[in-house]
Formats: C-alpha cells, sequence, structure tokens
C-alpha cells in the first residue's frame, strides 16, 4: 500500500536502489530499450533510455491517499540535445469489478497529465502538477523517450507542493 | 672632591655601556637564523578544480561534496637568509550522504617547497620603547612565498565503486607567520595543480587539486 500522507512519496524506489531480483523494485520497461545500470556514475543506478527511439518505463501505485492535489516532481536528468523527454500522469479511480487488488477492479481513467522536459544538458527538473481530484486511488507513472542520444533519470519523486514549502 | 671626580666618571661612562650593550643586542637581532626550524599544523577548507563532477554529484542527491576540509601538517628549517625548504603531508576530504549510499573524495599530497621570506619583521633593540623587555627576535612576523612539488592522490567512492589517481602535482602559495618565542600562528593560501582526477560517467571530472585556505598553530625553535 502507498499512501500519500504528509511528506510521502507516491512514488516509490525513486532512486532505483531497491533491488527486486536483478531489477529496480516497482519499475516495469513497457516499450522500447531502456536498461536499469548505472546512472551519472557507477555506484549509482539509474534508469539508462539511451539509443534510438522510443522507450517508456513505468511504474503503477495505488491505492493512494492524496491530502493534497498541488504536487511537486522532481528529477536528476541528463539529456542529450536529440532527445525528447516527458513524464505522463495517469490518474485513477477505482473501477467497479471485484478484484484482489486496485488494479484488478477495473480503474476509471480521470485524466492523464504529461509533463514535458524542456531542457538538456544535466540538471535538477522540477515542475508543479497537480491530481485532478484528491479520490484519485491510482497513479500510472511513465517516463517517455523519443529520439536518439543520451537520456538518464534517477531520482524520481513526486512530494506534496506543501512539503516544499516547510508546510505542516 | 675625589669621591666626586669619581661619580662624574661613572655618569660619562654610563651612555657608553649601554650603547656597547646595545650594539650586541642589534648584532644578535641582525644574525642570520640557519638551522631554524618551523613545525606548522593547521586545517582549512579545500575547493577542488572541478570540470563538471561535482555539479553532477549534486544534481543527482548529492549535496554538500564541494566542501571539503581537512589538514595540513608540515616541517622546514631555514637554509639561508629568507630561504626555507619544508616537507609537507596534506589531507583533505569531502564526503556526501544520500539515504544509504555514501560518495567520498579524498585527496593527499606530499610536497616539497622552498619558501622565500619576501617580508618579515621582529622585535629589536632599536626599537626598545614598543616593548617592554627588548629582547631580540621575540615578536616575528613574515610572509612567506613558497613554490613545491610532489605527489598527489585521489580518492573517490561512491558505496561500492571505487576510482583512485595519483600524479605528480605543483602547488604555489603564500603564508603570514606570526611567533611570539617559539609559538605561533599561521594563515595561508596555496593552489595545487596536479593531473590526478577521477570522472563521472557524464564526462564531469574533479581533480586533487585546487584552492586550499588554512590555518593553525606554528613552533618555531
Amino acid at each position: 500500500m502507498v499512501a500519500a500522507g504528509c511528506g510521502t512519496d507516491p512514488l516509490s524506489n525513486g532512486g532505483f536502489e531497491i533491488d527486486c531480483g536483478g531489477h529496480p523494485c516497482d519499475w516495469i520497461v513497457t516499450e522500447g530499450q531502456a536498461s536499469f545500470g548505472s546512472g551519472w556514475h557507477d555506484g549509482d543506478p539509474a534508469i539508462d533510455l539511451s539509443g534510438a527511439g522510443r522507450a517508456v518505463v513505468e511504474q503503477r501505485a495505488a491505492p493512494l491517499h492524496l491530502l493534497e492535489r498541488e504536487l511537486l516532481l522532481e528529477a536528476a536528468i541528463a539529456c542529450g540535445p536529440g532527445v525528447s523527454l516527458r513524464f505522463e500522469l495517469n490518474w485513477y479511480a477505482q473501477g467497479s469489478a471485484a478484484g484482489a487488488t486496485f488494479w484488478a477492479t477495473q480503474p476509471q481513467l480521470i485524466d492523464s497529465r504529461p509533463l514535458t522536459v524542456d531542457q538538456t544538458g544535466v540538471f535538477q527538473f522540477k515542475k508543479l502538477t497537480a491530481s485532478p481530484s484528491l479520490e484519485a486511488q491510482g497513479l500510472v507513472f511513465r517516463i517517455v523517450k523519443e529520439g536518439a542520444g543520451q537520456a538518464l533519470v534517477d531520482e524520481i519523486h513526486l512530494r506534496p507542493y506543501y512539503d516544499q514549502q516547510g508546510g505542516y | 672632591m675625589r669621591r666626586h671626580v669619581l661619580w662624574v666618571l661613572a655618569l660619562l661612562a654610563l651612555p657608553r655601556m649601554a650603547s656597547a650593550q646595545q650594539a650586541e643586542l642589534e648584532a644578535e637581532a641582525d644574525e642570520p637564523e640557519r638551522g631554524t626550524l618551523i613545525f606548522n599544523l593547521r586545517g582549512g577548507g579545500y575547493v577542488r578544480a572541478d570540470d563538471g563532477y561535482l555539479a553532477h554529484a549534486q544534481t543527482f542527491g548529492f549535496d554538500r561534496i564541494a566542501q571539503a576540509s581537512g589538514g595540513v601538517l608540515e616541517a622546514g628549517v631555514q637554509a639561508a637568509p629568507r630561504v626555507w625548504l619544508f616537507a609537507s603531508y596534506s589531507g583533505f576530504e569531502s564526503r556526501a550522504q544520500r539515504r544509504l549510499s555514501k560518495l567520498e573524495l579524498g585527496s593527499e599530497a606530499i610536497l616539497a617547497h622552498v619558501r622565500y621570506e619576501v617580508w618579515s619583521w621582529r622585535s629589536h633593540p632599536r626599537y626598545p620603547w614598543l616593548y617592554l623587555n627588548p629582547q631580540p627576535g621575540h615578536l616575528r612576523l613574515a610572509l612567506q612565498a613558497s613554490a613545491g612539488a610532489g605527489l598527489y592522490r585521489l580518492h573517490e567512492s561512491l558505496d561500492e565503486a571505487v576510482q583512485d589517481a595519483s600524479a605528480f602535482g605543483l602547488r604555489v602559495g603564500g603564508d603570514f607567520l606570526l611567533h611570539w618565542h617559539w609559538l605561533g600562528f599561521v594563515i595561508g593560501y596555496a593552489y595545487h595543480h596536479t593531473s590526478a582526477q577521477v570522472g563521472d560517467r557524464l564526462g564531469g571530472t574533479v581533480s586533487a587539486g585546487g584552492h586550499e585556505i588554512s590555518l593553525g598553530l606554528s613552533l618555531r625553535f
């Protein structure tokens, strides 16, 4: 269970350090070529989406218990000039089907909110976003890369915005 | 009458005696001090020469890796008037932690330096009004310019990933020393240049060289 309470991050393993039998827990490659290996340093794992073509990596988080709609997405990125990178946040409400898990209830997509990375080089990405509703209980978080060139992503965090303001 | 003559003669001789003592003190103060030893123990900060590595480390969550601290231990001997020969060992380290991961950068240098006393001043019997007890050389101030060379080593680790580099390098700097008798204080700046460097996977590099500012205790014998 993933809870987004005070100071908590709906995403888990944003630093790719938690290992689940040879790959980082909770992250999967759904499209194209991507690897979970060394990032900026041989001792620091990250998602490496470098190479040609489209690649998509995703994480599913549910059930969420959002206390705030305003969220700040942060990531450490190394992005070459020929690469287009974006994050997609697909928010879901619980479905009506019977199922043992949230994703087995056929959840309904409430909204899809992309965040485009409009910078190249090595930098810290920070952008505000918002969940469509506090009732959103599921999140499919995707990293989508298109084009050719270097694309490393690490330290992905989605935090309630009030935390960044020294809030409650 | 005879007693009065003796008093007058004694009074006349006093300035000459004082002048002789003064000359002796001045000669002592002006003597070159070959063989004098200085030991310095100082602590300070180090700003490493960097081409992207430190910024990359900070971007990926290792804050404060740029701030290195450490110490310098050095011993010197006066080889000629104004000229000192020094040997030194220095070590500076910086650490940054991100959750359970620890990034460490440590540099060491073993160097030999030649230092030239650009300016010096010491308490002198020519100016007795400055001191309660004007012995020569009680208080000394000196400004030294230095040039040195030696071996530099840089060690870097992020958890189990380790890199090491060592190379010859050069050091130039300046030091200000203040001594009261044998006890003193030293403050100095040095720039180190060496090709001992390590890199990251994004092309950033960091060197064992850089800017050093240190201050500490100085003993003079």
